[in-house]
């Protein structure tokens, strides 16, 4: 672990907004922790001791059943996760582990309980965090309850284009994140689907996959395609 | 739908609101109103603009999405006790789902302005709604993994060891085919022709209005049930 500056906490808006005062009271108890490619933070189940707020890199948020995985969230810099420790019941309902090398902020619980006490902008962010979380699983539930599987492909790809996409003259850049494993758990199918689907729209000339990048050629299309309701 | 006040007794169903002392309770009392639905009521409708949280005094709510094409996923059937509704602190200010009355119902709502003025004075109603979302983050996490990964045969056995009572040592559920098909998020057919398949093997019986569940720990396994989606 290594000590922690106020520029580090630049890196998460939410709770570099609360002000001068609170980041230097969340600093005096705050660490810096680095995990591995595909390393577990916390387990399903798992009693949550206080925040976690990601500076680098990426975490995905899954659960298993049996062999097969969901993904429920891919988070990157600047989320937060584990809010759960700040309530009566402090299990994680998933599991949370590193996409690849990520540094992660870790906040105590006490810290941040104290803060609530005293200070009402610590309680709206807290609950902010838990709300825009909810919000995402609930857009998941419903993507993979009305959304066919070549829809929910096109919405990750969407995502990563909005988060790094690189326009040029030929088309928009993405550079890969995950293995096409990866995004079989994230949109809930398998890999060989991902494979048909790539082909499929390939051959439509809506996008092309090399193994570092994915280039997309009509976003307007992907975004047709992501917004259908088929199921 | 009629309104009235809403007193400190009405409260002592709301699990969420227990910790919470006589001066906190009146606090919300002063800000709800208590409204009563009839059988099949619309209580608020998806994309509609958010008006507040939602507690269940007396009756029983179910939770639906619904796509553009009209299909339907249900997110949750509430009981009394239960709390439901958007927080409306933040950047979603629509309803994601709608709620309709089962059978008699009463409610009390605490309007959104009171829900926002609230968090920022009180520490302890804060850590309550906290609470509240935390729960119902982890139902959302877990209906992920269902959709995502379970097979729908297990989704509909699961939902029947969810929906459960136990009368006179005998699991009983309740729920006519198409609930359990909105629940799980498949057609009434696929339901009707599961439980035939399970009555076919003496797992359960089928009578009007009622499914006995005959072997309530062959139906369970492999999948594990956790105890909040116990009523």
């Amino acid at each position: 672990m290594t000590d922690v500056s106020m520029k580090i906490l630049e890196q998460v808006p939410i709770l570099h907004q609360l002000g001068e005062q609170i980041c230097q009271l969340l600093l005096a108890n705050t660490s810096i922790l680095e995990f591995k490619s595909n390393e577990i933070i916390y387990n399903h189940g798992e009693m949550l001791q206080g925040l976690y707020a990601l500076t680098s890199g990426h975490v995905k948020l899954y659960r298993e059943s049996g062999e097969r995985v969901q993904i429920l969230a891919l988070l990157r810099q600047g989320d937060c996760f584990g809010t759960e420790a700040l309530s009566d019941d402090p299990q994680s309902s998933y599991i949370a582990a590193s996409l690849k090398h990520a540094k992660v902020l870790f906040i105590p619980k006490d810290t941040i309980n104290q803060l609530m006490v005293h200070h009402p902008q610590v309680r709206v962010a807290i609950l902010q965090l838990t709300t825009s979380r909810l919000k995402q699983f609930a857009t998941l539930v419903h993507n993979l309850a009305f959304r066919d599987v070549t829809a929910r492909l096109a919405t990750v790809i969407l995502m990563r284009v909005e988060e790094d996409g690189v326009q040029r003259l030929d088309g928009i850049h993405v550079p890969r994140l995950m293995t096409q494993s990866e995004l079989a758990t994230m949109v809930g199918t398998g890999r060989e689907v991902v494979l048909r689907i790539f082909k499929k729209l390939e051959a439509q000339n809506i996008i092309r996959v090399s193994r570092k990048e994915i280039l997309v050629l009509d976003s307007d299309k992907l975004h047709q395609i992501a917004e259908e309701e088929n199921r | 739908m009629i309104a009235s006040q809403v007193k400190i007794s009405d409260l002592q169903v709301i699990k969420a609101l227990n910790q919470l002392s006589e001066d906190h309770l009146l606090k919300l009392t002063s800000e709800m109103v208590r409204r009563h639905y009839s059988p099949g009521q619309y209580i608020f409708i998806e994309g509609d603009e958010a008006t507040g949280l939602w507690f269940i005094l007396e009756g029983k709510v179910k939770i639906i999405k619904q796509s553009d094409s009209g299909r339907l996923q249900g997110l949750c059937l509430a009981n009394r006790g239960k709390c439901f509704g958007s927080c409306p602190l933040f950047d979603t200010d629509t309803n994601p789902a709608n709620a309709q009355a089962l059978d008699d119902v009463a409610l009390a709502i605490l309007p959104r302005d009171a829900v926002k003025n609230l968090i920022y004075s009180d520490v302890e109603i804060a850590n309550c709604l906290l609470k509240v979302y935390t729960d119902r983050m982890g139902l959302l996490a877990r209906l992920g993994e269902c959709l995502g990964t379970w097979t729908v045969g297990m989704r509909i056995n699961d939902c029947l060891i969810a929906h459960a009572k136990i009368v006179d040592d005998i699991s009983i559920v309740e729920l006519t085919h198409e609930e359990i098909a909105i629940l799980v998020g498949t057609a009434r057919e696929v339901v009707t022709r599961h439980l035939s398949e399970l009555e076919s093997t003496d797992l359960i019986k089928t009578d009007p209005g009622k499914i006995t569940l005959l072997e309530p720990e062959i139906i369970k396994s492999p999948c594990i049930l956790e105890q909040g989606n116990q009523e």
